[in-house]
């Protein structure tokens, strides 16, 4: 349950296991700065790609991500499978990774 | 506490994977071991190999998303392995491993989507395996069928049945190979029965070059890269692929190499992707990756994830 918005969430997406081996006792927040570490950077590479799709996204509270539009229309995200969905809503693009303009799109800006 | 591992026995109508089963047992007496048969019909099994720990259950699909065959719910699946881990907690047992047969006209994905997406079979279980079995006698019949390809492209693993009867051919190996090349091929002969529950799903790299793109829509990719990659911009990546492509990507398989002192090893079927996990170092660095497509030209995968090399190789610190 996520204790911000009383949402259920019932499942992982793949994408968010992580590979560190768990210890046994953890002090309180122990995690958390890692976490938000690969959060911030999962944000950062993100907003590359969403950039073709006049869109942006921001990491929130180590839990959600808000993605807005240009117009400043935002939508909550809770992790890549949701993502894309909302990019969608939001584009008026179709979100298509094999769409040459987007090919040439990252190897223009990061080639 | 570890998760049970399941292991999937698939292959079409008359492949052998009830004598396979059969033999299985006799051999494996485990009371920790339960078997669901997925009953077609009036099929009965050998009245000699029933067991009290077999369930027979019919099929009951949830169709979630009439679009994707792969987002379909198997209802007697989860209420099966309910009731089994049910039944081996009020017997004070302990259930430690799983053997489903399928009907030999079932999907695999569908059973897969079930085992990750439910809340609780994916803390409890694990599926460790998918096994195809392909009989040698009638392969080249039964590979002209939709279905038996399906299987084969969508198991880890093929075993080939009745070898001793007829031998597998050559042509038959490589058309084996050609259709799912990352699938690691056993005969049934060679197959020692405590092996099934230590098959592990990682990917087999062949000599691909040997390799033919599969006739009618089928395409095979094998890419290799030697730098680590991001895992955050590798999840982007694919996500993103699967997102659109989710139907037509049958396949991915790989090994990624993220920089850190293990590999993670990932395996997706149509758009449900199995919890990637991590396995050892071998002596060879950098990654490898398998995709089978249908209907979709692979060369654009490659081109598509060239273009995402810088992304994949950041290592900006934050």
């Amino acid at each position: 349950m996520c204790i911000l918005c009383g949402e259920l969430i019932s499942s992982f997406h793949w994408s968010d296991v992580s590979f560190k081996e768990e210890k046994a006792s953890i002090s309180a927040g122990e995690n958390q700065k890692e976490r938000q570490r690969s959060r911030l950077e999962r944000a950062k590479l993100l907003g590359l790609v969403l950039a073709f799709y006049g869109l942006s996204i921001k990491e929130w509270q180590n839990s959600k991500f808000i993605l807005s539009d240009k117009k400043g229309k935002s939508l909550i995200v809770n992790d890549l499978g949701d993502l894309w969905l909302k990019a969608e809503e939001l584009s008026s693009k179709p979100i298509d990774i094999l769409d040459l303009n987007f090919i040439n799109f990252l190897k223009e800006h990061h080639g | 506490m570890a998760k049970i591992p399941i292991i999937l026995i698939t292959g079409f109508l008359g492949s052998g994977k009830t004598s396979f089963l059969n033999e299985f047992l006799r051999h494996y007496d485990d009371e920790g071991l339960a078997v669901i048969v997925n009953e077609l019909g009036q099929i009965a099994l050998d009245g000699r190999i029933l067991k009290p720990s077999i369930a027979y259950k019919d099929e009951q699909m949830l169709v979630l998303n009439s679009g994707c065959v792969c987002c379909n719910k198997r209802l007697d699946l989860i209420k099966g392995l309910k009731e089994l881990l049910d039944s081996y907690d009020l017997k004070q047992k302990h259930l430690k491993k799983v053997i489903i047969e399928t009907t030999g006209l079932a999907n695999v994905a569908p059973i897969a989507f079930t085992l990750l997406s439910d809340a609780f079979l994916s803390n409890h279980f694990i599926l460790q395996n998918t096994l195809v079995c392909v009989d040698t006698l009638n392969a080249h019949l039964h590979l002209q069928n939709q279905e038996a390809k399906d299987q084969i492209i969508l198991a880890d693993s093929i075993m080939l049945t009745k070898t001793d009867l007829k031998k597998a051919d050559k042509s038959l190996i490589q058309e084996l190979q050609s259709l799912n090349p990352s699938a690691s091929i056993v005969d049934k002969q060679d197959f020692s029965h405590e092996e099934l529950f230590s098959l592990d799903k990682k990917a087999k790299f062949q000599d691909f070059s040997l390799i033919k793109t599969h006739e009618e829509d089928f395409e095979s990719l094998a890419l290799e890269f030697d730098y680590s990659v991001n895992w955050s911009a590798f999840g982007i990546w694919l996500s993103m692929l699967l997102h659109r492509y989710g139907t037509q990507v049958l396949r991915v398989k790989g090994i990624i190499d993220t920089g850190e002192d293990f590999l993670v090893n990932i395996n997706a079927v149509l758009h449900i992707m199995h919890t990637p996990s991590h396995i050892k170092k071998d002596e060879q660095n950098g990654s490898k990756l398998v995709f089978i497509t249908r209907k979709l030209e692979s060369q654009k995968i490659k081109q598509s994830l060239q273009s995402f090399e810088t992304i994949l190789k950041n290592k900006d610190k934050i």
